[in-house]
């Protein structure tokens, strides 16, 4: 609820205020990232046809002409650190999915309690998977953006808190993470994908609990994560007629190998939701080779959205080939081809467009991303 | 290095002497000898490759024995800096920079600070028992001491 989100920023503002009256040398450091990226779709099998990049954030691109909102996107962070122990970070992105609207999406404080031990409290992203946290740090990842039938849920941050405990053993190194929060996303950008560009649906996941642990040794990294929480959506103009909730949870497992010039990534997910008897299957499978400052990959991903009360089964597939090169070590330029297969029911999933389905469709986009 | 064992007769001597030479003798090709090194007064033991590149990666934050470790960088552009990288990570200054952002903008760690040059660098790293940074090896002097050698 709007309360929940009010007493986080009391409690941050007032801990903030603790600090900085308490801090003896106070350093502020900004940073930020930038993604310029145009795309275009080709070849979509439906008239009305479109092609979803980013669920979380509703970037689409629905007509057959070059866009830079879906993809593009300038972040500022900025860390204040108070002592050794406490630092409060802000982060303020602006995206092109959403017209350029400037929104404080992160805000939090990390306190530092041991060398092994972090807690952090505030509003962050949620890390329901591998690249959860990182999908908006472009020169992070080697595509354009995540692979859309992967990733992409209906919030994309919360409100809580997280502790995560650092160790190793022999040649390993873990960092196991929990956390505890809610989300509450009114007007949800995720839902017009499904009801309709100019519908609102408010949306609630209440009593958010996680896990996650990441272990890696020298060319490998595994991360296993599982998260639950109770969901509720509605329509506003008709709360009563179209009020649904269930309790949801997510199962993910992740591998990424970096060995010598061969990148791996591959991650399956499950996600559950029993109420509204839906049980979903997630995969995302790519291989690259680098040679200096190119990387050429091929990934796979794919969606499966079953139904087992005879609701159409959303599935969908992308294989998608990419090319990215590095200018300079802040700054890449990508090039992807994206071969989109709508695998869903005829009957129809979405409320977006009259035919009720994404089409098959090719994608063409070239991204400029740098950090500063 | 560290200095020649005593020899043990005229002969290793000789030996020993040529061989302490020829380690110091500029060689065509070669880059700049680098070196990790921390104040002179700290704790820290000599660390192996691997420990060396999962502290900088920071796929480790703390050092074998316990302890948080703060780093520091040479800033760039540095082509010690990407030496550095490129001999112990085996990684290229952008991919290093990718690990680090994807740290720095979720949250999960602060990038290293950064030293203008040899003498920068050491000056920061003795005047902080928790500091690693790397330097030409030429430059070492007492504030400092050697905790691993990239050759």
């Amino acid at each position: 609820m709007k309360n929940n989100k009010q007493i986080v920023s009391l409690a941050l503002a007032g801990t903030l205020s603790i600090l900085a009256c308490t801090a003896q040398a106070v350093e502020f450091r900004g940073s930020g990232f930038l993604t310029l990226a145009a795309g275009k779709m080709l070849d979509n099998e439906l008239p009305d046809g479109f092609n979803v990049v980013d669920y979380g954030q509703a970037g689409i691109y629905d007509d057959n002409d070059w866009s830079i909102g879906p993809d593009s996107k300038l972040g500022l962070q900025g860390v204040v650190t108070f002592n050794p122990q406490w630092s409060a970070t802000g982060q303020i992105v602006s995206r092109g999915a959403h017209d350029g609207a400037v929104n404080l999406e992160w805000l939090y404080a990390t306190y530092q309690a041991t060398d092994d031990l972090t807690v952090q409290f505030g509003r962050k992203r949620l890390p329901l998977f591998y690249y959860s946290e990182s999908q908006d740090v472009g020169i992070a990842l080697p595509w354009v953006r995540l692979p859309a039938p992967a990733y992409g849920w209906d919030v994309v941050n919360f409100n809580g808190a997280n502790v995560i405990h650092r160790t190793s053993f022999g040649d390993w190194s873990s960092a196991a993470e929990v956390f505890y929060g809610n989300e509450s996303r009114d007007d949800n950008p995720y839902q017009e994908i499904y009801n309709g560009r100019n519908t609102a649906w408010d949306e609630k996941w209440n009593d958010i609990y996680g896990v996650d642990w990441t272990l890696n040794r020298d060319w490998l990294e595994l991360r296993l994560s599982y998260v639950h929480s109770d969901l509720e959506y509605w329509d506003t103009t008709d709360k009563a007629g179209t009020y649904s909730s269930t309790d949801q949870s997510f199962y993910s497992i992740a591998l990424a190998i970096d060995q010598g010039n061969w990148l791996v990534r591959s991650e399956i997910s499950k996600i559950d939701r029993p109420d509204f008897a839906e049980h979903d299957w997630a995969y995302l499978l790519g291989a690259g080779y680098r040679m200096g400052k190119w990387l050429p990959m091929v990934t796979f991903s794919r969606f499966q959205g079953d139904y087992t009360d005879g609701s159409p089964d959303e599935r969908m597939d992308d294989v998608s080939l990419s090319l990215r090169y590095d200018l300079g070590s802040s700054s890449a330029i990508k090039v992807q081809y994206d071969i989109f297969d709508d695998r869903s029911d005829p009957a129809g999933i979405t409320g977006y467009n009259a035919s009720g389905l994404y089409g098959d469709s090719k994608l063409l986009s070239i991204s400029y991303d740098r950090v500063f | 290095m560290n200095t020649p064992l005593p020899p043990r007769s005229p002969g290793s001597a000789i030996a020993t002497c040529i061989g302490a030479l020829l380690l110091h003798l500029p060689l065509a090709a070669q880059a700049a000898d680098i070196v990790v090194i921390a104040s002179a007064g700290s704790s820290v033991g000599q660390l192996s490759k691997a420990q060396v590149s999962d502290l900088f990666l920071r796929k480790s934050t703390s050092l074998p024995g316990g302890g948080s470790v703060a780093l520091i960088d040479q800033a760039e552009p540095s082509p010690l800096r990407d030496d550095f990288y490129s001999k112990v990570t085996g990684k290229s200054a952008a991919q290093v920079k990718s690990t680090w952002a994807k740290l720095s903008f979720t949250g999960k760690g602060t990038p290293p600070k950064e030293g203008a040059g040899n003498d920068d660098v050491k000056k920061q790293v003795s005047g902080n028992k928790n500091m690693l940074g790397y330097i030409d090896k030429s430059a070492v002097d007492g504030s400092v001491k050697v905790v691993f050698d990239a050759p």
